[in-house]
């Protein structure tokens, strides 16, 4: 179980996001929703330690994870930052190499799951990850935050910038790793067909606190809701 | 508070405006303070602490092209050096006539030191080097001059340049007029440097608050955005470092004034590096910090050289510069600035806003014709046309014989899987990449080898795929430099900017930094941009990735909008987006036209279904 407990964060001295708490558990898919600029990403970075945290806690199983990113990565956290950030002047096996090295797994077991997994990348294996198209560097990314083996995996915006068969794609591996794996997922999108097909329930952000927490039949039945909360 | 939430701002901002009163009265009265120290202090160390303020002025010129436009010059001493030598073979030679010194050596420094960092950075900027082969080339240069100038002697006039001997009888300040004027004394010659210091202190702070100035903070932040609003950045980079080498040459005729003997090592390696440091110590890019800075280094090192410490000046200097790049990243001014925040938070807690404000867009159709007004409206219809564009890296070929002709009337969709030379295609229109063969016409005009700057004045507009924002600026002053760019006029910049704030619903976040934006209205920001420029042709780049299906509605309606009296050129991923355009679509497969048509028609193609729509199965599953 992944919680966020009264998250409160921001940047410098600007609170954004307040008293927000969620939980995920072990094998659900959960969207994060909201307008643009409702606090989405940074409730990704505070889970992520990438933002200052004013006051509440982050915690997998009870336990609180600690402040630094690359240990809250090593505590289960896979992280697909919205842009992507894919090392670019390191190969697509490096940049997943890299990952599992630096959590202290086996490189060569990473590399060979991220085959498996994305076939789409067994072509470009050796090639520079900067090279590589916008929806390959997403799938990249994802590959990524795998090699962490993270038990809960974060996606901001998985889907921008991805042409619509690689957004099938991705949106099929996802609902694999989630049912085959019990992979959690944490997914923050604009594209809500492509959120719902795969979370079952969702809390929606509304000017830095959650305004809602709702199952996927109340959004899709909830047409005030849809219009006033996700600019639908 | 300067952030204001009120939506009945007045029009007209200080954005451009030169230095604002309070601040200048700040200035006078550190000035006045210090002129009165100056008057007071021992004469001996009124003559060293002379030299502290003209290093001070080789500082500025320094903090002027690094701080504000982010070039690490490492020339700096070359212009002060060269300017010293010239501003003193011309008082040698010309002060009998009019018994001041300061009236011919000056001049002549601040000319020749200007004339040499214009020659430098014209082959810099119009080279297009980046930063680093900037620094170097900076660097390679005052070498060059320190090795030339130990071999070089020669007479001229009165004046001898002796190679490593250097030259001397250079003659002392002198203020006065006639045969009878006297040298300065220690203190007056403080004085004269420190309100010297001051004057050049002010100018170069007008200039910073400028509209140039402005200019030149945004090609820092972002040089391509700044290209791509329409601003010749080399040319704003080459007055600008002309105006550094103009400093410097006029420091280097004071250092020449106040020592009386000039030697090449005045173009030596621990010379050039000694001015970033002053700039580093005081506070990048606030200008006053070098001032800062070369007094805490010379006061600190003549402290030091009094036996303090056991003399040990080297080591507590390496010492002190350490700490303070490891705990005051931002300079001794910088740290202050710093403490001071925090102080005043403390004191005013209930500072802390929470959440966002939320914006909505309105298309204010109003704001979109008075902007038209001014626009260069080309006469026929066919705006922009490529023909056989072909673009290739190494074996990659992202854009092959791309023949494309765009109109006003209808939005045009260029879909394609990712890959497909979209992106590549667009920067080749818009210039940033250039051809390797056809052409590229804007109207009548052939662009196909413009710079993008140039492009852009001649009526094109791009947004590209990443939002392209100041981020340090904020959302106002975004929005004014890119009105101002139209007709370089202030109020209306003014007018459009405020205008342009308020139809994207962000006139609750204008004094906002562009950077705590989130990602969506970044990307609005940046269309609010390229809209302030009023192009014949406007690119637009993945423009709704990040926005909510409210947004993409209203971004839909502006795109057809906009395209009745523009050519409107959409790449976008959203099919459903795209059927709202009710676009002509072009679909690029490879670096090449895959096929054209209407929308409906090509979603039920099989072909381009397999590579790039698929079939939506996970929406199908649910």
């Amino acid at each position: 179980m992944f919680k966020l407990t009264n998250a409160t964060g921001g940047y410098k001295k600007t609170t954004i996001i307040r008293n927000i708490s969620l939980a995920i558990g072990g094998n659900e898919i959960v969207a994060l929703l909201g307008r643009n600029g409702a606090g989405k990403t940074t409730v990704i970075k505070y889970a992520m330690g990438l933002i200052d945290a004013f006051s509440g806690s982050t915690s997998i199983d009870g336990k609180e994870l600690p402040v630094a990113t690359a240990k809250r990565v090593k505590s289960g956290i896979g992280y697909v930052p919205q842009g992507r950030n894919v090392f670019p002047r390191l190969t697509v096996l490096e940049n997943v190499a890299a990952a599992a090295v630096a959590c202290g797994h086996s490189r060569k077991d990473a590399e060979e799951r991220a085959l498996a997994d994305f076939p789409m990348l067994r072509s470009k294996a050796g090639a520079l990850a900067g090279s590589l198209s916008g929806g390959q560097q997403q799938v990249l990314a994802i590959a990524r935050a795998l090699a962490t083996k993270p038990r809960i995996l974060i996606l901001d915006e998985p889907t921008e910038g991805v042409q619509p068969s690689i957004v099938d794609e991705i949106a099929e591996v996802i609902r694999q790793l989630n049912s085959e794996k019990g992979l959690a997922v944490l997914i923050a999108e604009q594209d809500l067909d492509f959120c719902l097909s795969l979370a079952d329930r969702a809390y929606v952000l509304d000017k830095g606190v959650i305004a809602r927490e709702a199952t996927k039949p109340e959004i899709l039945s909830d047409k005030e809701l849809q219009h006033e909360l996700l600019g639908v | 508070m300067k952030n204001s939430r009120s939506s009945n701002f007045p029009a007209v901002s200080n954005i451009g405006k030169a230095v604002a009163w309070p601040h200048t009265a700040a200035a006078v009265a550190v000035v006045v303070v210090s002129m009165f120290i100056a008057l007071s202090v021992d004469p001996y160390l009124a003559y060293v602490a002379t030299s502290w303020v003209i290093f001070g002025i080789v500082g500025l010129s320094l903090d002027l092209v690094w701080g504000r436009a982010g070039v690490l010059s490492l020339s700096q001493t070359a212009f002060y050096g060269l300017g010293g030598y010239a501003g003193s073979i011309a008082a040698i030679n010309f002060s009998d006539l009019t018994g001041n010194t300061l009236i011919w050596s000056l001049p002549v420094g601040m000319m020749v030191g200007g004339v040499v960092a214009a020659f430098i950075s014209w082959i810099i900027f119009y080279g297009r080097m980046g930063v680093l082969q900037t620094t170097i080339l900076t660097y390679t240069f005052t070498l060059i001059l320190w090795t030339a100038t130990v071999s070089f002697s020669t007479t001229v006039g009165k004046a001898v340049v002796g190679g490593d001997n250097g030259m001397s009888n250079i003659p002392p300040m002198i203020l006065g007029l006639g045969a009878a004027a006297k040298p300065l004394e220690p203190n007056a010659m403080l004085v004269t440097v420190v309100l010297i210091a001051a004057i050049l202190y002010v100018l170069c702070k007008a200039l910073a608050k400028s509209p140039f100035g402005l200019v030149i903070d945004c090609i820092r932040l972002d040089p391509l955005k700044a290209e791509l609003l329409g601003y010749d950045i080399r040319r704003y980079q080459l007055i600008l470092f002309t105006i550094a080498g103009g400093i410097a040459g006029l420091a280097g005729s004071l250092f020449a004034g106040w020592s009386n003997y000039l030697n090449p090592s005045i173009f030596s390696v621990q010379e050039a590096l000694l001015i970033p440091i002053y700039v580093l110590v005081g506070g990048r890019g606030t200008l006053v910090g070098a001032f800062v800075g070369a007094l805490a280094v010379g006061g600190l090192s003549f402290w030091l050289g009094g036996g303090a410490i056991g003399g040990q000046t080297t080591l507590v200097m390496g010492i002190c510069l350490i700490l303070l790049v490891l705990f005051m990243k931002s300079g001794l001014l910088g740290g202050l600035s710093q403490l001071f925040h925090m102080l005043r938070l403390q004191r005013e807690p209930s500072q802390i806003q929470t959440g966002q404000v939320e914006h909505r867009v309105k298309i204010d159709f109003d704001l979109l014709d008075k902007i038209r007004l001014h626009a260069t409206s080309s006469p026929n219809n066919v705006v922009l046309s490529s023909v056989d564009a072909l673009k290739s890296f190494g074996g990659v070929t992202p854009v092959k014989m791309v023949t494309q002709s765009f109109q006003k009337g209808k939005v045009r969709c260029v879909i394609g899987p990712n890959g497909a030379g979209k992106s590549s295609y667009l920067k080749t229109l818009a210039g940033t990449y250039k051809l390797d063969a056809g052409q590229i016409k804007l109207g009548q005009q052939v662009i196909t080898h413009a710079d993008p700057f140039d492009r852009v004045r001649q009526g094109l507009g791009i947004k590209m795929q990443k939002a392209q924002v100041f981020d340090e600026l904020d959302v106002q002053t975004n929005l004014w430099i890119a009105a101002y760019s139209r007709n370089r006029n202030r109020s209306e910049a003014d007018q459009i900017s405020f205008g342009m704030l308020k139809m994207l619903g962000m006139d609750g976040q204008n004094s906002k930094p562009a950077s705590q934006l989130s990602h969506g209205e970044q990307q609005w920001l940046d269309i609010g941009m390229v809209l302030c420029l009023s192009p014949d042709v406007m690119l637009f780049d993945e423009p709704a990735a990040g926005m909510t299906k409210d947004e993409r509605r209203q971004l839909s309606q502006l795109m057809k909008t906009l395209s009745k009296s523009a050519a409107v050129v959409v790449v976008e991923h959203d099919m459903e987006f795209v059927r709202t355009l009710d676009a002509d679509v072009t679909v690029l497969h490879q670096g090449e036209v895959f096929a054209q048509g209407d929308i409906e028609i090509l979603r039920k193609d099989e072909r381009i279904l397999d590579i790039y729509l698929g079939r939506r199965k996970h929406v199908q599953a649910h």
